[in-house]
């Protein structure tokens, strides 16, 4: 099955067709303008009907959502809640085990959805699943019931399912989900989409739904509020959605208007541009076709620009500037999709212009028939075409640099084995954009070559030719690095490319010229591996340089003060601490909103969203702490400080103080909040922390961060902070940097102001790439700062390689597969040789199990992290369980309940681990209290671990929990009192500890990368060998073959093996000998036949003239003896006739003479056209004959003799002539399909029938009264030892044509 | 056409292309200010002023290219519900233009400047329209000096 393209390519080249197509085109545009006016007209006149309509419409859709949202929940928690085991569970005595509750809820666990068993009394006996907030056991009634809970972070929706038996409630089944996401959080742990994606799926309409346990928004106009019903008909809460406005209808309206006239519009720009690459397939000027081809496709690349297309249609990541913009073409790349799209034009563009110049035809020979005398204009040329080669390997190396700097991508990022599709995305472009530069590339240089050694040098010689080519690039190399400010590449690497590039030419030169046989027909293949060798360094050296970048941008930050920032920031929080909506939860009472209040206000201020080290506290009219939340300020330095000692009126101030020898600023912003009547209900206070330490890495958990950052972050590799007073390391943010580091001697030396340094730092024996600065306020004073990143070692620089080239393979083969598709589909077939397919087979059995491989060793590292995790948990929570018991004396209950947050983050401080402390079933104490605050982690302790830790009484346990889509480990261990009862639980959670999962799977990556790689490589190494060993005598058979078939049958095969192939070689060598020596055999007996045949000719006609010379003479030798009167007459006669037949003689003699020459030919290149013009020109002034010559062969050089040749035509001129008697036109025209020339030469004399025209080229057959008819027969002769054909066409009355086509060199 | 015109007039036609790439390409680009005077012995207050000025007229008349000139190398942008971090000076121009497409502002004027402050800053509030809804934010922005010319370094909408 294939496409059938070749109609619609039909109907598109006639231009009726195309018309028809137009009109329609623009009709459609017509009646889509229109109808946009048309509805817009209605929408006003309309709109206040239509506005309730869409408002019903919509909240009939939400409800609807809701109620299958509630029915699938209700369904699910009611399957269990009526399952007779259940019943039987919670009927039985009280003596039961609560672990057998655990153990029944585990087994039957829903996803999304937490459950909690009650008993009868309404006392909670287990729960599977995060519990979140405490469920308010009121709403547990006799029927089912539902309610929406709001916590800090999430609301809950709850469903309560009574468990009766015998018409006696035994207990009830509670259902919690999360319903919506109150913080404006959207980081890759968490998105606050869930309420509004949950529930507008599946809907034409996107709207932003937000939730309310209460309708206060109605008092807004702009919002449409939708009571959310429970089962009995009881308001659960309310929906809010913006009212639909006019304008946004009228803007829908036109987007979509657009969208379809754009469409339209496209199709237009599309018909057009396929006009102008028929018109270049059809003109023959190989200048117009490239114009025309160039001009076509990118018309249609600005087009889609400029209609916006195809990012109106798709509203997808790819087309954000976020990861990629680059301003370069004028909108070509303003997007990582607009740059692949671009790239993949440049390409065809490239490889179209390439391949029917370079790839293709001989511009040697071109150059060598068409001689430029002025060498002014030569070396004009040769330096124009370095000059814009070196351009343009100039403008790559900015589409590097831009690819790396002006995109938000992380190209070595070693703990993802599959790259995401925006990394695909860039790297296919990128590789698109190389192969282009090194096709472009490689004919410039070629061209440069083919005009020094045709046209420059006095005598062609490769050698010297290449040589000079070399010369010529090397110093313009040279002089261009030099002109140049901001050079981009340095010489070395440029020098490096020229080489490279010249290399690529030279091989493809010599595939050109034949000269070596491995590389011949592989001109692509060279291209494409040269292409991936330029890319990889580039674009790992062009990241690292982006990885020193980030530090410098880093150093600045952290040596400019920023004072004014973050007293900015400060006012600005309190601002948005105070404002209405807090007021108003103050007034409200409510303990639980009370409670929450710093977090939330925290959530939505700028403090989340820069990041910074603050506390937040609210206080009530008499001092006293309401609510609290902290990130890296521990809360007793704040009460210390803060407790009795509030201003009355708003300040902001500053102070600095010492903090573990570090002096830190604190900006502190306190302000009283007042009520309607300007009483004061409470206060607010405010610190915000600036360190140094927190610009590289505030102590905000990734988690909590409220949006994805640009490209701040060096993800898997670890930044060193070390400041130095007076020679001396101060302090650091690393444990394993010497306390006793001294700053390198030389760098006050080499200070200049302003400037800091890049050098290699050697800490404990590993180096550092280490950037030195001082800040910018103080530079003269004794202190300097540093931040050093892990220099790359070899390995490092080899994964990179091998894993760039993995890619790169992988992308190649799709590429291939997709071409071979393609072409499959459209009916073409595509060839591949032999050796080809042997090479394939070979590379696809090594790779499939290379894959499963890949896929059991992925499996095997992520469990093997796995283990290391569980281990490490295992091992922390061993040493943190035993230092709480020892250091605070936690040996009983009483005491766990004294174990404050504080005691814990000091603990953690000291052990570099976080963790939580657990009473027998909710959070006690902990060392990151804002995770709490947050209700990130569950305050209860997990089911799974109350069952194993409590109840089963196990020593150690880990599970995986959820937040939001990210999965981590955490381990527990029991805190067991004096008397050996456990009283507690210690939790240690690997999320803190992400980034050193992160570092260790990225270390296991890089060993199965090269393990890969080499294999891939070796394979494909062994393939090549053994497919060309395979198929070479496959390959010599064939060129056995095509020898054979032109005639020569002397073939001889040098070395055969001695397999089946090698025994086939053999007997064919014998079978072609065996042939040859019949061939010689038959030419000998056809010879001596044509030569018996030659010799009763001649002997024919050789009598013919002297029958008439004897009859003269003994007519003469009879006048003489009769001694006739009129003898001097007779004389004269008999004489005349005798010279006429001795010239016929003579003429005979000739004739034979030329047919059975054989002739020392002088072959050589052959402009046809030449030859045919000095023929022509014999007989210009013959008789009244016209000739009309049509040279359209835009190329017409063959390997000929060229007398030869110039006789044959002049034969079939000269035949012309005789039919048409001297009189009438000629005309003798030339076409080329790039492989041969067609000659055709047509006369309007009076023609020949079918049988002469068959009979043409035998020997003595002749039409004409005169001649031996030998002469087309030479002219056959000489045409079929050329590698032509001749034909003759003929009418009766019409003329005859002869058709000549001859191989073009 | 001889062929040595052919050559000369493809070979124009090329630089000629490339050159204009090549200038827009280039990473040293000198960029000067549309309504920025880059006369030296012009006051360093007048040359950020000029700046703060540029920008609350690019917010209130929604011409982002007089905002997007003041971006050199690199800024941090802080956009309200989109981007966060340190950009480039292709990606913020892109990230900024298409941003104002869907956050109409209707009016914008700086509240507060600080030219002497380390760095110096503005900040302002106003309105804009977004999906047919009319919000508040608020302007943050600091300059800093690059390359001897005061630029954008920070620009947060909140």
């Amino acid at each position: 099955m294939y496409i059938n393209i070749t109609s619609i390519k039909n109907a598109l080249r006639n231009s009726k067709s195309t018309y028809l197509i137009l009109s329609f085109c623009l009709l459609i545009l017509a009646v889509s303008l229109a109808f946009e006016s048309i509805y817009k007209n209605y929408l006003e006149n309309n709109w206040k009907v239509l506005e309730s309509s869409y408002e019903n419409d919509f909240a009939y859709k939400i409800q609807s959502q809701f109620s299958k949202y509630q029915s699938a929940t209700s369904d699910a928690i009611a399957q269990i809640a009526q399952s007779p085991e259940m019943r039987e569970l919670l009927s039985g005595d009280n003596n039961t085990s609560r672990s057998v509750f655990f153990e029944y809820l585990l087994s039957n666990s829903i996803p999304e959805i937490t459950e909690e068993l009650y008993d009868r009394n309404k006392q909670i006996l287990s729960w599977a699943g995060n519990r979140g907030i405490i469920t308010d056991t009121s709403f547990l009634t006799t029927k089912v019931n539902s309610v929406i809970i709001d916590g800090a972070i999430y609301s809950y929706y709850l469903i309560s399912v009574p468990v009766q038996q015998n018409d006696t409630i035994v207990g009830y089944l509670v259902g919690k989900r999360f319903f919506d996401v109150n913080y404006p959080i959207n980081n890759r742990f968490i998105n606050n989409s869930v309420f509004s994606s949950t529930f507008t799926a599946g809907l034409d309409e996107m709207r932003v739904l937000n939730y309310s346990s209460d309708s206060s928004h109605q008092s807004n106009n702009d919002l449409v509020s939708i009571p959310l019903l429970n089962f009995t008909g009881g308001r659960l809460g309310f929906v809010f959605f913006t009212k639909p406005t006019l304008t946004e209808k009228i803007d829908v309206l036109h987007d979509r208007c657009t969208a379809v006239n754009r469409f339209i519009l496209l199709c237009i720009i599309c018909m057009v541009a396929y006009k102008f690459i028929n018109l270049s397939g059809r003109t023959a000027k190989i200048f117009l076709k490239l114009i025309y081809y160039t001009f076509a496709l990118w018309f249609l690349r600005y087009s889609l620009i400029w209609l916006d297309i195809p990012q109106s249609i798709m509203h997808i990541s790819l087309f954000d500037a976020n990861d990629f913009a680059s301003r370069f073409g004028y909108g070509i790349a303003r997007s990582l999709a607009d740059l692949f799209l671009s790239s993949v034009f440049l390409i065809v563009n490239i490889y179209f212009i390439a391949s029917h110049t370079y790839l293709k035809r001989d511009w040697a020979s071109y150059f060598s028939s068409h001689k430029i005398k002025n060498r002014f204009i030569l070396i004009l040329g040769v330096v124009l075409f370095t000059i814009l080669l070196l351009l343009l390997i100039r403008g790559y190396a900015a589409a590097i640099h831009s690819a790396v700097f002006d995109s938000a991508i992380s190209y070595n990022e070693p703990t993802i084995v599959l790259p995401p599709l925006k990394i695909w995305m860039m790297l296919l472009s990128l590789i698109f954009l190389t192969g282009s530069l090194v096709i472009a590339v490689t004919c410039f240089i070629l061209l440069i070559y083919d005009i020094i050694s045709s046209q420059l040098l006095s005598k062609r010689n490769s050698l010297t030719a290449w040589i000079t080519v070399i010369a010529i690039l090397i110093i313009g190399s040279i002089l261009f690095g030099i002109s140049q400010k901001n050079p981009l590449l340095a010489q070395g690497q440029r020098a490096f490319l020229i080489l490279l590039f010249t290399g690529t030419s030279l091989a493809v030169w010599c595939d050109r010229e034949k000269i070596l046989h491995n590389v011949r027909g592989n001109r692509l293949l060279i291209l494409v591996v040269v292409s991936v060798i330029l890319l990889v360094p580039l674009l790992d050296k062009t990241t690292r340089n982006l990885e020193h970048n980030q530090i410098e941008l880093i150093a600045n930050e952290i040596s400019i003060p920023v004072d004014s920032w973050l007293t900015f920031l400060t006012n600005t929080a309190l601002d948005e601490l105070s404002d209405q909506k807090i007021r108003q939860v103050l007034l409200s009472a409510d303990e639980y909103e009370i409670s929450k209040l710093a977090f939330s206000g925290w959530a939505n201020s700028l403090l989340s969203k820069e990041g910074n080290n603050c506390s937040v506290i609210y206080f009530d009219k008499n001092g006293k702490t309401l609510s609290e939340f902290n990130i890296g300020v521990p809360a007793e330095k704040l009460r210390g400080n803060n407790a009795g000692n509030l201003p009355t009126q708003r300040s902001v101030f500053t102070e600095e103080k010492p903090s573990n020898g570090v002096m830190i600023k604190w900006y502190t912003g306190y302000t009283p909040l007042l009520d309607g009547s300007g009483s004061v209900i409470g206060s607010v206070l405010v610190v915000v922390t600036g360190g140094r330490k927190t610009i590289l890495r505030s102590d905000t958990p990734e988690i909590l961060r409220t949006s994805i950052s640009g490209k701040n972050e060096l993800h898997y590799r670890a930044l060193i902070y070390s400041e130095y007073i007076d020679g001396r390391l101060n302090n650091t943010n690393r444990e394993d940097v010497p306390k006793d580091k001294l700053l390198p001697h030389w760098i006050n030396e080499k200070y200049l102001t302003g400037n800091g340094m890049w050098c290699t730092d050697t800490i404990e024996g590993k180096l550092y790439d280490t950037y030195f600065f001082k800040e910018q306020k103080s530079p003269l004073d004794g202190s300097w700062f540093a931040l050093g990143i892990e220099s790359s070692n070899t390995k490092e620089y080899i994964y990179s390689y091998l894993r760039y080239l993995l890619l790169y393979s992988f992308i190649s083969l799709v590429i291939v597969l997709l071409i071979w598709s393609i072409r499959s589909f459209s009916g073409l077939h595509y060839r591949m040789s032999f050796r080809g397919k042997l090479l394939v087979a070979f590379i696809a059995i090594s790779l499939i199990p290379l894959v499963f491989i890949a896929f059991y060793n992925r499996h095997f590292v992520q469990e093997r992290a796995m283990e290391a995790t569980v281990k490490y948990l295992s091992e922390q929570s061993a040493i943190i369980t035993s230092e709480v018991q020892k250091r605070y004396q936690v040996n009983a209950p009483v005491a766990l309940e004294g174990l404050s947050d504080d005691q814990c983050m000091m603990i953690a401080s000291d052990l570099n681990t976080d963790f939580n402390v657990y009473s027998l079933s909710s959070i006690r104490a902990t060392s990151k209290p804002e995770m709490f605050d947050a209700e990130l982690l569950d305050p209860f302790l997990s089911a799974a671990a109350s069952l194993n830790i409590i109840w089963r009484g196990k020593e150690y346990f880990y599970e995986t929990q959820m937040i939001g889509n990210y999965s981590y480990v955490v381990g527990y261990r029991p805190l067991i009192a004096e008397n050996g009862i456990i009283m507690g639980v210690v939790s240690v959670p690997a999320i803190y500890k992400q980034k050193d999962i992160d570092q260790e799977i990225a270390r296991s990556n890089i060993y199965l990368y090269m393990a890969y790689a080499l294999s891939l490589g070796l394979s494909v190494l062994i393939g090549l060998i053994l497919a060309s060993r395979i198929s070479s005598p496959i390959r010599r058979l064939r060129e056995a073959t095509k020898r054979i078939a032109k005639g020569d049958l002397d073939i001889k095969f040098r070395e055969t093996g001695e397999d089946e192939l090698g025994e086939l070689e053999n007997s064919f060598g014998r079978m072609t000998h065996d042939l040859k020596h019949a061939q010689d055999q038959m030419l000998q007996a056809q010879r001596e036949i044509a030569w018996k045949e030659m010799a009763k000719q001649v002997a024919h006609e050789i009598k013919n003239p002297l029958t008439p010379m004897k009859l003269s003479i003994q007519h003469l030798q009879q006048a003489y003896k009769d001694r006739i009167k009129d003898f001097e007459n007779v004389f004269h006669q008999v004489t005349t006739t005798i010279l006429e037949q001795i010239d016929v003689l003579s003429h005979i003699a000739s004739e034979f003479s030329h047919f059975a020459r054989m002739p020392q030919r002088k072959l050589e290149e052959v402009d046809v056209h030449t030859v045919l013009r000095e023929a022509v020109s014999l007989f210009n002034k013959y008789g009244e004959l016209e000739f009309d010559l049509k040279m359209n062969a835009t190329y017409s050089i063959i390997h000929a003799d060229k007398e030869e040749l110039r006789r044959a035509l002049i034969n079939i001129i000269r035949n012309s002539i005789d039919a048409m008697n001297e009189k009438g036109v000629i005309s003798i025209s030339t076409q080329s399909d790039g492989k041969r020339l067609g000659i055709s030469i047509e006369d309007r004399g009076p023609g020949m029938t079918d049988e002469s025209v068959k009979r043409l080229f035998e020997p003595n057959f002749s039409t004409k009264t005169s001649g031996m008819g030998l002469g087309l027969t030479i002219v056959k002769k000489t045409i079929d030892e050329l590698g032509g054909t001749i034909t003759f066409s003929s009418a009766i009355g019409k003329g005859t044509t002869a058709t000549i086509f001859l191989p073009l060199k | 056409m001889s062929i040595a015109r052919k050559l000369i007039f493809l070979a124009v036609l090329l630089m000629s292309f490339t050159d204009i790439q090549y200038i827009s390409a280039t990473q040293t680009k000198q960029f000067t200010p549309q309504k920025y005077s880059e006369n030296s012995q012009e006051p360093e207050t007048e040359k950020i002023n000029s700046i703060f000025h540029d920008v609350e007229n690019a917010l209130s008349s929604n011409d982002v290219d007089l905002l997007t000139q003041h971006i050199f190398k690199q800024v941090k942008l802080t956009l309200r519900d989109a981007e966060n971090g340190y950009f480039s000076e292709n990606q913020a121009i892109y990230i900024i233009k298409n941003y104002f497409t869907t956050h109409k502002v209707i009016n914008f004027k700086f509240t507060l400047s600080r030219i002497s402050a380390e760095p110096p800053f503005a900040t302002g509030g106003g309105y804009w329209n977004m999906k047919g809804k009319q919000e508040k934010f608020q302007v943050y922005i600091t300059v800093t000096e690059r390359d001897k010319r005061w630029v954008l370094a920070q620009f947060i909408i909140y």
